[in-house]
């Protein structure tokens, strides 16, 4: 064989690209072509489909091979051949690269504004703050986390005002612009204890920069405030008067571009009117670069709206302003005086609601009313079956009886009974369940 | 016409050009022709095959979404084909040697080269690939017969196999690990192989 000196001059990869082909005359070749064109025309079928039967298109269509035992299923290549290759995009190529460039597109996206910590997790991470990291980048908010972070940002604010100014400040210029961060200040203020000596310096400079930003903050404040840096300032915090001062002294002495500094809020497309906690977040002229640098907003609605704002006081921070600022969502003052003025308001908008009420609190609407409605039938009286319709505020529309109390004076005492039963709003105009109400 | 692409020869064929699809079969078929001929070893197959295929195609020109190449889907279809014929043919017959239409180019070679003791080595070598691509999976041998035969590329093989690059990139690997392993025991030099 082969090895007996009739070794072949080639490796196996050439021998099978070299493989010899029967060749035709250029006649022949026509001749063919010419046959599959007059099938074609004639509609004939080829001797194949008459005897191996007419095989279906999406047969004909579809990916030819089944998966060899064993296979890799994977896009990566394992071995790459560059002969024959023509440069052809094709579904499958594009399909296979669509998740590398999605994944180098989610890599390069600005990622969204976090309030419960601005500070990247290899930033601060630290043997002992491990279970901290988790809480702080979970997406789960500790509100009680959330207010004694705030009681130890103002102790440590009535203690050295100066560098808890720097912190605001250094927090500020990395988040969305105008967001309270408690939780973020607190670890700001850690990493300057770890720092090195530059970090060290680095504070002293920032220090100065918001000296000067308090120095102008405080001439704004005199001359009545910017009422965007007012519409800024959140209610519940404790720092309030040191926050549009650090907002302007970021507009002021941040050396970022815009992109590095965060997502601006202001750019972001307004959000739906969907629930209480999204009423019309209309852009801050605060959260502008440039606008908390004491330039009157241009919005007259907005100013006109201030007073209701400021009108709440400042220690009486809701659930929902602490949700609202963990989410980065911050209300206008306009929608919030919208919110309190007017009761209806509350009642969540029709995108907020589920389409028909659950199942589960169907069930325990009706389990509630259940026994009373029972109790209106006597011992030996026969099963009645009720249809109650909700209407789409969770209140009972009507009940209807049929069954043994129908025609009854039980039907009136079911129905009464039934009547109570109240679900949670939906979006639906009505809905309607069964109840069977048996004999106590 | 002969400077149109294959997709320009599409659509004027979907528009009722059949000289355009003329073309389309002129210019494939007789790589779809080697490619049933490697599949089916027949070469009578092999030519139904090929008309079944530009046929099939011209029928659903309608369904081509311009996705990929013409030419995937006529090799597409020219797969399908083959190997609905090999499963319909194992019940009717089996191929020997001796009819191998893939042989034919060899022997008809060797008798016109002078130099014998090459020949007979030549005929040897490709006999023995031969079976021992029968002795491949049919997956793996229409992989390796698209990708290492015809010169496909992965990028290539896979459109028209619809399986990921790197599926394909290891059924080439697997089924030259194969071939060289079955060359080997048939005495051939593994560093030949390689």
């Amino acid at each position: 064989m082969m090895s007996e000196g009739k070794t072949p001059p080639r490796n196996l990869d050439t021998v099978l690209a070299q493989w010899p082909t029967a060749e035709r005359t250029a006649l022949e070749w026509d001749e063919s072509a010419e046959r599959v064109l007059s099938l074609i025309g004639s509609g004939d079928s080829s001797r194949l489909a008459k005897t191996t039967g007419r095989v279906s298109d999406e047969d004909l269509l579809r990916p030819p091979l089944p998966t060899a035992p064993g296979e890799v299923q994977s896009s990566a290549p394992i071995e790459t051949r560059t002969e024959g290759a023509t440069g052809m995009t094709t579904a499958s190529r594009e399909r296979d690269r669509a998740g590398f460039k999605d994944l180098a597109r989610m890599a390069n996206m600005t990622p969204p504004p976090s309030s419960v910590s601005s500070v990247r997790p290899a930033e601060t991470s630290t043997p002992g703050e491990d279970k901290k990291e988790w809480e702080a980048n979970s997406g789960v908010i500790n509100l009680a986390a959330l207010a004694e972070s705030q009681a130890a940002e103002a102790k440590a604010k009535s203690k050295a005002p100066a560098v808890a100014a720097a912190a605001v400040a250094q927090s500020t210029m990395r988040s969305a612009g105008n967001e309270p961060r408690p939780i973020a200040v607190a670890r700001e203020e850690k990493r300057e204890k770890k720092g090195s000596p530059w970090v060290a310096i680095g504070g002293v400079v920032a220090a100065a920069a918001v000296a000067a930003g308090v120095f102008f903050g405080m001439q704004h404040t005199d001359r009545g405030a910017s009422p965007a840096a007012v519409a800024v300032a959140p209610p519940s915090t404790t720092t309030g008067a040191a926050q549009p001062v650090a907002v302007a002294a970021q507009q002021t002495a941040s050396p970022l571009p815009p992109e590095e500094r965060g997502v601006d809020p202001s750019s972001l497309p307004p959000a739906s009117t969907g629930g209480v906690a999204l009423h019309g977040p209309a852009p801050l002229a605060a959260a502008k670069p440039g606008a908390a640098t004491g330039a009157p907003t241009t919005d007259p609605a907005l100013v006109a709206a201030i007073p209701t704002s400021t009108a709440a006081p400042a220690g009486s921070a809701s659930l929902q302003t602490l949700m609202q600022q963990a989410a980065g969502v911050t209300s206008s003052p306009t929608a919030t005086a919208a919110t309190t003025a007017d009761p209806d308001d509350r009642l969540p908008a029709p995108g907020s609601v589920p389409l028909k009420p659950s199942q589960g609190a169907i069930q325990g609407s009706l389990g509630a009313a259940l026994p009373s409605a029972r109790g209106c039938l006597g011992p030996d009286d026969p099963i009645s079956h009720a249809t109650i319709t909700f209407k789409s505020d969770g209140t009972v529309q009507s009940v209807g009886v049929s069954g043994g109390a129908a025609g009854k004076p039980a039907e009136a005492c079911i129905r009464a009974a039934l009547s109570k039963a109240r679900v949670t709003p939906f979006a639906q105009p009505t809905f309607t369940a069964t109840a069977t109400v048996r004999p106590n | 016409m002969a400077k149109l692409t294959d997709r320009e020869l599409v659509d004027r064929a979907r528009e009722g050009d059949a000289q355009a699809f003329g073309q389309l079969v002129r210019r494939h078929q007789q790589r779809i022709h080697r490619l049933a001929m490697h599949l089916l070893r027949d070469r009578a197959e092999a030519e139904d095959v090929m008309q079944e295929t530009f046929i099939r195609a011209y029928r659903a020109l309608a369904r081509f979404d311009g996705r990929s190449e013409p030419y995937t889907w006529f090799y597409r279809i020219a797969i399908n084909l083959s190997l609905n014929t090999l499963r319909s043919r194992k019940s009717r017959r089996t191929t020997t040697e001796s009819d191998d239409a893939r042989l034919d180019a060899i022997i008809n070679e060797k008798q016109t080269l002078a130099d014998a003791p090459d020949d007979a080595a030549r005929n040897q070598l490709y006999e023995a690939l031969s079976q021992g691509i029968d002795e491949l999976s049919e997956t793996l041998r229409t992989t390796l017969v698209l990708v290492c035969i015809d010169g496909r590329s992965h990028e290539e093989a896979a459109a028209m196999l619809g399986a990921p690059e790197g599926t394909i990139a290891w059924r080439v690997h697997e089924a030259r690990r194969k071939l060289k392993e079955y060359m080997v025991k048939r005495g051939f030099d593994p560093e030949e192989m390689g």
